[in-house]
């Protein structure tokens, strides 16, 4: 306990040195301005920010990385209160009651305790990252090249049984990342594999060709498709930006459940930030005593959710840290960030780069305390962000993306890919598969594969290795249990004969 | 209408099984048509494609099996989408991806903001030019500057030569007089290396 105040401690001296302040306050500026944007999130900002920081100090980036991280979460909440277009997925369900508060006027309130919410969990998610972190190293110091495969086994699972409604979908998106990712020269054996002939193709296509691809390409057919025939209900913001006492005493107890469930789910090999935001609405709905509020504006509804997220953010940071398993789209491009310092996050990176990560994690409360401060008496600046004209907007989205991915390679073979990549994403879009899965697939493949040819080289070519070694095995029984778990209600009343309904996350917020 | 909305999701999603079963076959050709080189692996090249192959294949088989209807909600706009603007969209990002190099980042950029702004509702030109103008400004200013001005700034002042990313081997550190390169991009491409 000592040793990790004593690492905090030094995290905090490297924290709050005038440049890395600089770097964390900059990484929550932008956090909270792509976050209010619909369009753009933290993982098409980080993967278009990974070529020009490659020269900065890793401990440098990854606080301004995870500054837009949290600051995204922030920012996320302020849209899809006032505007009925949430600007990141984590923040649908806080749209919901968040929007109706908004239109009956309690959108101070609203915006004051999803940004008082968010700071709450973030401090409870770093707090949990600092005493549950050093555990996790211990037992991942066990894990060999078995357990690693298990786990994004498991990892993959779990994305494809709970996103989405869909297990084929979810599935396909998963193998279409994992398939783009196998693009290029085979490390192992030099041996070139769906280049296609293309002599570009060779080194692979870079992640953030991809990430511009489906998120920002994508993104901007999707909204050509629907902008005309959709209106923006923006509602702006009238009173000051501050709750009554009866709504503190309604909030606080939804942000603590929020933060709980956020970091408790955030924090598993298979988290990601939307499954404990649904979670948190429905339980804050359960033990509501306004009953009659829900669905015109209960400010728990906000509160939860808004938690969830923000400490889900906090707790995918712990299995990216210790194990280098990201569960989420944007923490699999701070992955790739690591990879291009040459540093390989899992439990090494605490020993080898323990200035970076207690650093990074000092960092976090400073974040939270800037981001406090953007969101509470500053939030009027970013109300205006949702003034830009929609046309306007969406093209400079594309503007700066092409510019990112034709500042990589300067290659136009990579702005074809790019534009590739993009058609794909909107026909994902527009067919309801979701693309979360894609990008995880698309880091973690060389991975996975990696580590399965490890096992089977040191099993001697024997595939029994992963159910022999018990950690391996428990891994694998979870991931199965992940997969098949949401089908089991279904099959049970099929097998009595009558129609059931498959229990998924995000049906419906009820 | 809903009966039919629900068909119409029906037969896209038995379309895109089909298709994904397609590109998952085509996926496990390619994969068995690959030499296994000379190098010795315990796990040749061959094996990671042909599970994720498989994993293609059964993936489209099991959506064109059984179509997932997608909630009302999603589909209050209707199964009849704007084509005319995605159209417009995707020719007129293709036209900027052809005339990038050609008529420099600046002009291409500046041309396609207003364009693309045009395509999707907006209507004052002069506004949205001097938006992209400005777009592409701040666009060199992130992408063709290193981000370290502030964190080793002895380097403008010593002789020592500049470390170089070996990605990026063309960019040295942040300095106001490359701005030439920018106003230099009128017109014509930018710096390749």
């Amino acid at each position: 306990m000592v040793d990790v105040l004593g690492s905090l401690g030094q995290g905090f001296a490297v924290a709050l040195t005038p440049q890395n302040l600089l770097y964390a306050l900059i990484g929550v500026t932008l956090g909270t301005a792509i976050g209010v944007l619909p369009g753009i999130g933290p993982a098409l900002t980080i993967a278009l920010l990974l070529p020009v920081t490659s020269r900065l100090d890793p401990t440098s980036a990854f606080i301004m990385f995870s500054g837009i991280y949290y600051g995204g979460m922030y920012g996320g909440s302020t849209s899809s209160i006032l505007v009925n277009t949430p600007g990141e997925t984590a923040s649908v369900v806080t749209g919901i009651e968040g929007h109706q508060m908004a239109r009956r006027g309690r959108d101070g309130a609203a915006l004051a305790t999803a940004a008082i919410g968010s700071f709450v969990a973030g401090n409870v998610a770093t707090l949990a990252l600092v005493l549950f972190a050093p555990i996790v190293v211990v037992v991942a110091l066990l894990f060999g090249p078995a357990e690693y495969f298990a786990l994004m086994v498991l990892a993959f699972t779990t994305v494809t049984g709970l996103v989405g409604r869909s297990v084929p979908k979810a599935t396909f998106s998963l193998f279409l990342g994992l398939a783009i990712g196998l693009v290029g020269i085979d490390l192992q054996t030099g041996q070139a594999r769906y280049t296609l002939g293309v002599l570009e193709l060779l080194d692979g296509i870079e992640v953030v060709n991809i990430a511009v691809g489906l998120f920002a390409v994508g993104e901007v057919f999707w909204v050509a498709s629907t902008i005309k025939r959709s209106k923006d209900d923006v509602v702006s913001v009238r009173g000051s930006v501050w709750m009554t006492p009866l709504e503190w005493a309604r909030s606080w107890k939804a942000w603590l459940r929020g933060s709980v469930l956020g970091f408790s789910i955030g924090s598993l090999p298979a988290g990601g930030a939307e499954i404990p935001t649904f979670l948190s609405y429905n339980i804050e709905k359960r033990l509501s005593k306004h009953k009659d509020e829900w669905g015109k504006g209960a400010i728990e509804g906000v509160a939860g959710p808004e938690a969830a997220n923000n400490a889900a953010a906090g707790g995918a940071l712990m299995p990216l840290l210790t194990l280098g398993l990201p569960t989420s789209a944007t923490a699999a491009i701070m992955l790739v960030a690591f990879q291009q310092y040459g540093l390989q996050p899992g439990p090494l990176l605490f020993q080898n780069s323990g200035d970076l990560v207690w650093g990074l994690i000092a960092s976090l409360y400073i974040g939270n305390l800037m981001l406090l401060v953007l969101n509470l008496p500053l939030i009027r600046i970013w109300v205006k962000l949702l003034e830009i004209p929609r046309p306007l907007l969406y093209s400079g989205i594309l503007v700066f993306a092409t510019l990112g991915v034709w500042s990589l390679s300067n290659s136009v073979v990579d702005l074809v890919t790019m534009y590739v990549i993009g058609v794909v994403g909107y026909a994902m879009r527009r067919l309801d598969f979701p693309i979360g899965p894609t990008i995880l697939g698309v880091v973690l493949g060389p991975r996975i594969e990696q580590e399965l040819r490890r096992a089977l080289a040191i099993s001697q070519g024997d595939p029994t290795t992963f159910i022999m070694r018990p950690i391996s095995l428990v891994i694998l029984l979870v991931a199965v249990l992940a997969l098949f778990g949401p089908q089991i209600p279904m099959l049970v009343s099929r097998v009595r004969g009558r129609s059931g309904t498959r229990f998924a996350i995000g049906d419906k917020a009820d | 209408m809903d009966v039919l909305r629900g068909r119409l999701a029906d037969s896209a999603d038995r379309l895109a099984g089909a298709t994904i079963g397609v590109f998952g076959a085509w996926f496990l050709w390619q994969a068995a048509i690959l030499r296994e080189g000379p190098g010795y692996a315990a796990v040749g090249p061959r094996v990671f494609p042909v599970i994720v192959g498989l994993g293609i294949l059964a993936s489209g088989l099991a959506l064109g099996a059984s179509p997932t209807r997608r909630p009302e909600a999603e589909s209050d706009i209707g199964p009849e989408r704007d084509w005319r603007t995605l159209a417009g969209a995707a020719a007129i990002l293709a036209g900027y991806i052809v005339l990038f190099q050609p008529l420099g980042f600046v002009v291409a950029s500046t041309l396609f903001l207003a364009a693309s702004s045009w395509n999707l509702g907006s209507r004052s030109l002069r506004r949205d030019m001097v938006a992209g103008l400005l777009t592409s400004a701040a666009a060199y200013l992130v992408f063709h500057t290193s981000w370290d001005w502030n964190c080793r700034p002895a380097r403008f002042h010593s002789n020592q030569p500049l470390a170089m990313s070996p990605k990026r081997a063309n960019h040295s550190a942040f300095q106001w007089g490359r701005w030439w390169t920018f106003w230099a991009a009128w017109g014509k491409a930018l710096p390749s290396r």
